[in-house]
């Protein structure tokens, strides 16, 4: 706790007339509440559409000495903060019928097999929703975030007659609640670290947040009379209405306007994207930022949509992602340009994941250690293969130890197919979340986690 | 009797005793022989033991009266009713609109003409071996059934917003999008909240209401000025501060106005003249002429004034020059020296609709008096129902010890009640009760007819019928059905219903290579989305039958479009031309689509193909065979496009499906993955646009398949499901699917017009009644 204390300044931080300019405040720094004497986890979940190269993705060799692969090179400065897994698989994704990428989507993270399309939705939870509800994950200014690219659907129904929720989302808060992702960076910015308005005196700002916790008091006192007169089918809708008003009073709660004095310096405001690959870039700075300053330790992103259909001009492939993902038609010849095209789409989401990497490797905790190294992310596909849409031998990767609870270092290929749930599970353990299982899951490999 | 029918048309039955019974002769008599023969031949090795589909054509007798999975009636109906039997349906491929879909039976090949009329003689039979008295079925009947509750969707919280306040700020702007089922975003079931919503919703409605506290507290009138010598001319020059048209033509600018109310325009203008007529002047606003006007000789200018109601947002104006003369007796022309739009608060609409509130002065009757003014006839319109007792003072009595205990100023305390009256669960959601018989309140039916027509709440009018309770006769609600219709706020039903349906949301999401086709910008994608809501909204709100979406030739376009098409004349702004010389019939001829259903760098004829099925003719292909990969990628290969995709075709499996998809599809391929027109294939093969479907129909390019799906019964079927689905904001079931047919019968019987389609599913049992 001393520590904490006596670290805490080497952090970024702004103090007296800084906090004029609307910043959050946050208490587990600014009061050094964790106790621990050490920075806090996080846990990250990185999602990719249309699967890996896997010949150019998965080491050839085992161990913790291992010629990186073409895919992986952009990751080259972090091996040793790096578990590549191989022989993964999300069996409950499976099914004889289409739909491959709304299945893997929506098991991503909840590894929990979908009813037939047209059936009622029923999925979930998500383990990042799973991590959210942890006491380590608490304290913060939300217990997570989950963000993405794609602003409007796309053009294309969603796969094979499931519905578009399977899709749209990795998160979901129970079996039948999808988390929508936050997809404006200038509103995620705002919400992470526009607490206050500059133009507001401080007497303004106190008598707004009165006025919007009396609002709060109002609208949860009316739902409550309206759910005690509906069935327990309505009740359920409205409740998920009651949940969000609660998490919003215990934020605003917890989060008065002339809350602190030193808070984390968020850096310029985010602005629109240009392109996919600035909005790509800006999402990735904004996460970097939330868990800088601890505004969460609960960070999902889907970097694209799923079974996405994207040109990659930008990227030297005008053809659309899913379309060359399916290399395996026509000649030799032709499969193998459709496999390269395929691959430089692989090699630019690995790059950006890179990025993202760096940036976590590159900027400290209070206590010196760098971001990654109290952090672990999982970066995996809907898919293995792109075009036979596996659900086996998916590209899974863990980097970041997590104060040492991944056996980073190494390639670790399982004889026999590990579950993604099991994966799921240790993480989940490790950062604080007793789940006991989830989805298919087993139990925790001794291979992965320390 | 019944059982020795039974027996006599069953020769191999085992209870058939020793002896004891005649065995019919196979082919004379015995209906069900050639159906087994056949069935056994081409059917069981899929549909047997186990079968797929969980159907098992070994049991004749079995399939009579058991419902088909996935559609609404029996496999073969005991009456012998053809058109109720879903298996005959899905032999003839038009399983389509009974909620069927898939392929058509048997894969690879339609039944010979010999087996098939062998079926049709079982099936008549009512499934009997042997022809005998046919039971009357009882008439198919729908069941109301209660809707799950469910918030209002982005759209319709914009619309809400709107029609609440006269404020056109925007809550679904931060708002995540909004799932979708079955195509669309009304469906409850779909409609989840999340903590994410509620945070963002809090904040939006926060900004509304501030920014309805301002508009309404500031004071002073609402003026926008446009500079002529800003805006677009058509002919002319500058002349001082304003603008010259020294010939016949228009002088077009847009403004935006922040509150719905009655507005004076004020134009000022001056004319040189010729005689004897005077200088004629023209004022449009977003479109139509609303005055025409002598403007007299000689300057400084006169202020004109024209009286008109606007909605908040962008419009439009337009002055026009119209009766120019250049000749020995002088030169006319008319001179635009400036454009206002004013608007006193007091004219606003929300001001009206609020004036007790809005007039209440709080240090002389007191907060509470005043409070009480504003929100209850706020809350009244915000919830779609008379207030319950208790639930304004309670919303009263939270302001009054906020604005006490902080020491709030009035308009503070106002933005807070609005505030909270805007996160209601009562605004957000549509909570349904429904009266003890089963039927909905008539508050509770016009909060639906407001929703189905309008994405948003009811008006003044919709409200009084409903105090009245004369809503829920058939009459009153046809009448206001018909009245909402005709209101400009039904444009919702062109945005929503037809954004959905026929993709004008999605319209400009194509993305052909910009290497391949610089010319396509985000201007380009707005035409085309422009183009196609214009198109729809004369199909769905104008005068002409639904069908003429897919067959009109004489679509409105602009100038980018005009030269996109390849359109040779002059247009200068949206104007109706004749395409038919271009190729360009209907929706499906639309650029912007076309892309949307392209691959970025080639055309998908197969994406297309589907997309008609499935949207127009709700009769989806079904899901590849299991172990077939979809993606097939046509960029590879060799031989013209259409060689190259012969590979569905191949494959009996495939080809069920194909062999309907793929001539669709390629009836367009004269358009490329941009949407432009093309005489060659991206290999560089000429394009071949004619087709033939497995039931023998034949066509050729855009006309011929226009042509075609507007003939086809299923379209009409599939536009009443769509219309039902949407409006209703259900899945089809077994339940309500007779309400389909009941809305499909008044929407045929009328001339395929959308409104009587409306009407149609407005007066079903499953629109106006909840169920038990």
């Amino acid at each position: 706790m001393a520590r904490w204390e006596k670290t805490v300044g080497r952090r970024a931080f702004l103090g007296g007339a800084a906090a004029m300019i609307g910043l959050p405040f946050l208490p587990s720094i600014a009061s050094a509440d964790t106790g621990l004497g050490a920075p806090p986890r996080r846990l990250v979940f990185w999602y990719v559409p249309n699967g890996m190269r896997m010949d150019r993705f998965v080491p050839t060799q085992t161990g913790p000495s291992y010629v990186l692969p073409p895919l992986l090179q952009p990751l080259s400065a972090h091996t040793d903060q790096m578990l590549v897994l191989s022989n993964i698989a999300n069996s409950p994704a499976a099914a004889a019928v289409a739909g491959d990428h709304a299945r893997g989507t929506a098991c991503f993270l909840t590894c929990t097999a979908l009813p037939d399309p047209g059936l009622p939705v029923q999925v979930g939870p998500s383990a990042d929703h799973l991590a959210s509800q942890a006491p380590t994950a608490a304290g913060t200014l939300y217990p997570s975030l989950h963000l993405g690219v794609q602003t409007q659907p796309p053009a294309g129904t969603c796969d094979s007659g499931y519905a578009c929720a399977y899709q749209n989302t990795i998160t979901w808060a129970d079996a039948t609640t999808p988390v929508p992702l936050r997809t404006d960076p200038e509103a995620l910015f705002q919400a992470l670290f526009g607490g206050s308005n500059p133009l507001l005196s401080q007497a303004e700002l106190q008598r707004r947040h009165a006025r919007r916790q009396s609002v709060l008091d109002l609208v949860s006192a009316e739902a409550h009379t309206l759910s005690g007169r509906l069935d327990s089918a309505d009740r359920a809708k409205l409740d998920q209405y009651l949940t969000g008003v609660r998490s919003l009073e215990v934020r605003l709660h917890d989060n008065p306007p002339n809350g602190g004095a030193t808070v984390c310096d968020p850096g310029p405001p985010a602005v629109t994207p240009v392109s996919y690959p600035h909005h790509v870039d800006l999402m990735s700075e904004l996460m970097v930022k939330a868990i800088e300053c601890d505004a969460t330790r609960v960070l999902s992103f889907m970097a694209d949509a799923s079974g996405s259909y994207r040109s990659f001009a930008f990227a030297g492939v005008p053809s659309s992602h899913h379309e060359v993902s399916h290399w395996g038609f026509g000649s030799e010849a032709e499969q193998t340009a459709n496999k390269d095209a395929w691959e430089a789409i692989c090699l630019w989401h690995v790059q950006r994941f890179a990025a993202f990497v760096d940036r976590l490797a590159t900027r400290l905790d209070a206590d010196g250690s760098t971001l990654l190294e109290n952090t672990t992310i999982l970066f995996s596909s809907e898919v293995g293969d792109g075009h036979s849409h596996s659900h086996t031998d998916l590209p899974v990767l863990l980097v970041g130890s997590g104060q040492q609870t991944v056996q980073v270092g190494k390639h670790e290929r399982f004889t026999s197919p590990e579950r993604v749930s099991n994966v799921l599970l240790g993480l989940l353990d490790r950062f604080g979340a007793n789940v006991g299982s989830h989805g298919d899951s087993t139990g925790i490999p001794s291979s992965v986690f320390v | 009797m019944l059982l020795w029918t039974a027996l006599l048309g069953c020769p191999s039955s085992p209870e058939c005793p020793e002896g004891g019974c005649t065995p019919v002769p196979s082919g004379e008599g015995d209906l069900c022989a050639p159906v087994r023969t056949t069935f056994d031949q081409q059917c069981v090795l899929c549909h047997g033991e186990d079968g797929a589909g969980d159907l098992d054509l070994r049991d004749l007798e079995a399939l009579v009266e058991r419902p088909a999975v996935g559609a609404f009636l029996p496999l073969v109906a005991s009456d012998g009713d053809l058109d109720a039997s879903y298996l005959w349906l899905k032999l003839r491929g038009t399983q389509g609109g009974v909620g069927g879909g898939g392929a058509t039976m048997p894969p690879g090949g339609r039944l010979g003409d010999d087996a098939l009329a062998a079926v049709q003689a079982w099936v008549e039979a009512g499934g009997q071996c042997v022809p005998g008295d046919l039971p009357v079925r009882p008439p198919v009947v729908g069941e109301p059934t209660p809707l799950p509750i469910r918030r209002l969707n982005r759209f319709e919280l914009d619309n809400a917003v709107r029609d609440l306040l006269g404020s056109d700020v925007r809550p679904s702007a931060s708002l995540p999008a909004d799932d979708t089922l079955e195509g669309f975003d009304t469906l409850g079931e779909a409609l989840t909240l999340s903590d994410v919503h509620v945070e963002q919703l809090e904040l939006a409605m926060e900004a509304v209401a501030t920014g309805f506290v301002a508009q309404t507290w500031s004071g002073g009138p609402i003026e926008v000025a446009l500079d002529p010598q800003q805006m677009v001319p058509s002919t002319g020059g500058a002349q001082g501060d304003g603008w010259m048209l020294w010939a016949n033509g228009t002088l077009v600018g847009d403004f935006e106005v922040p509150l719905a109310g009655d507005y004076r325009v004020e134009v000022r203008a001056w004319g040189t003249q010729v005689p004897p007529d005077p200088v004629q002047m023209a004022v449009m606003v977003d479109g139509p002429i609303v005055a025409t006007i002598d403007v007299p000789n000689g300057a400084p200018w006169l202020s004109y004034i024209v009286d008109l109601t606007l909605e908040p947002g962008e419009h439009e104006v337009s002055v026009a020059f119209l009766n120019d003369s250049n000749g020995p007796d002088g030169d006319r022309n008319l001179v635009v020296d400036g454009v206002r739009v004013l608007l006193d608060r007091a004219d606003s609409a929300v001001y009206r609709r609020y004036e007790d509130g809005l007039a209440c002065d709080p240090a002389a009757s007191g907060r509470t008096v005043c409070l009480e003014a504003l929100f209850g006839p706020l809350m009244t319109h915000a919830f779609r129902r008379p207030l319950e007792d208790g639930e304004l003072g309670r919303l009263v009595a939270g302001l009054d010890t906020l604005a006490t205990t902080w020491d709030l100023p009035y308009t503070e305390t106002v933005t807070a009640g609005v505030h909270a009256v805007l996160l209601s669960p009562h605004f957000l959601f549509r909570p349904e009760a429904g009266l003890p018989d089963g039927s909905l309140t008539d508050h509770e039916l016009a909060t639906r007819l407001a929703g189905f027509l309008w994405s948003s709440i009811p008006d003044t009018e919709l409200r009084q019928h409903a105090e009245a309770g004369d809503l829920s006769e058939p009459s009153v609600l046809e009448a206001q059905t018909r009245r909402m219709l005709a209101d400009p706020k039904a444009a919702a039903l062109v945005d929503s219903f037809g954004g959905q349906w026929l993709w004008l949301r999605r319209i400009g999401q194509g993305a052909p290579d910009p290497g391949l086709y610089p010319e396509v910008d985000d201007a380009l994608r707005d035409a085309f989305t422009e183009q196609g809501r214009r198109l729809v909204h004369d199909a769905l709100l104008g005068d002409r039958p639904l069908s003429s979406i897919l067959t009109r030739t004489d679509p409105a376009i602009d100038p980018s479009l005009a030269s996109f098409y390849g359109f040779p004349g002059t247009i200068t702004t949206w104007q109706e031309v004749d395409l038919a010389l271009e190729g360009r019939v209907g929706l499906l001829s639309n650029g912007g689509l076309l892309a949307a259903l392209s691959n970025p760098t080639s055309s998908n004829p197969v994406r297309r193909g589907k997309w008609m099925m499935t949207q127009l003719l709700c009769d989806a292909p079904g899901d590849p065979a299991p172990g077939v990969v979809a993606g097939f990628d046509p960029e590879v290969g060799e031989g013209s496009l259409r060689e190259r995709f012969a590979v569905h075709r191949a494959e009996p499996v495939c080809a069920s499906c194909h062999d309907l998809m793929d001539p669709l599809g390629f009836s367009l391929e004269g358009f490329g993955p941009a949407g432009e027109a093309r005489s060659t294939d991206d290999l560089g093969f000429p394009v071949d646009t004619s087709g033939t479907l497995p039931d023998g129909r034949s066509f050729d390019g855009p006309s011929g398949l226009a042509d075609l799906l507007a003939d086809d019964p299923l379209f009409t079927l599939c536009a009443a499901e769509k219309a039902f689905i949407y409006g209703l904001g259900a899945r089809v079931d077994a339940r309500n699917h007779p309400y389909v047919l009941e809305a499909h019968a008044r929407f045929v019987e009328g001339g395929v017009f959308f409104d009587d389609l409306v009407v149609g599913v407005v007066l079903t049992d499953a629109f106006r009644r909840r169920g038990p």
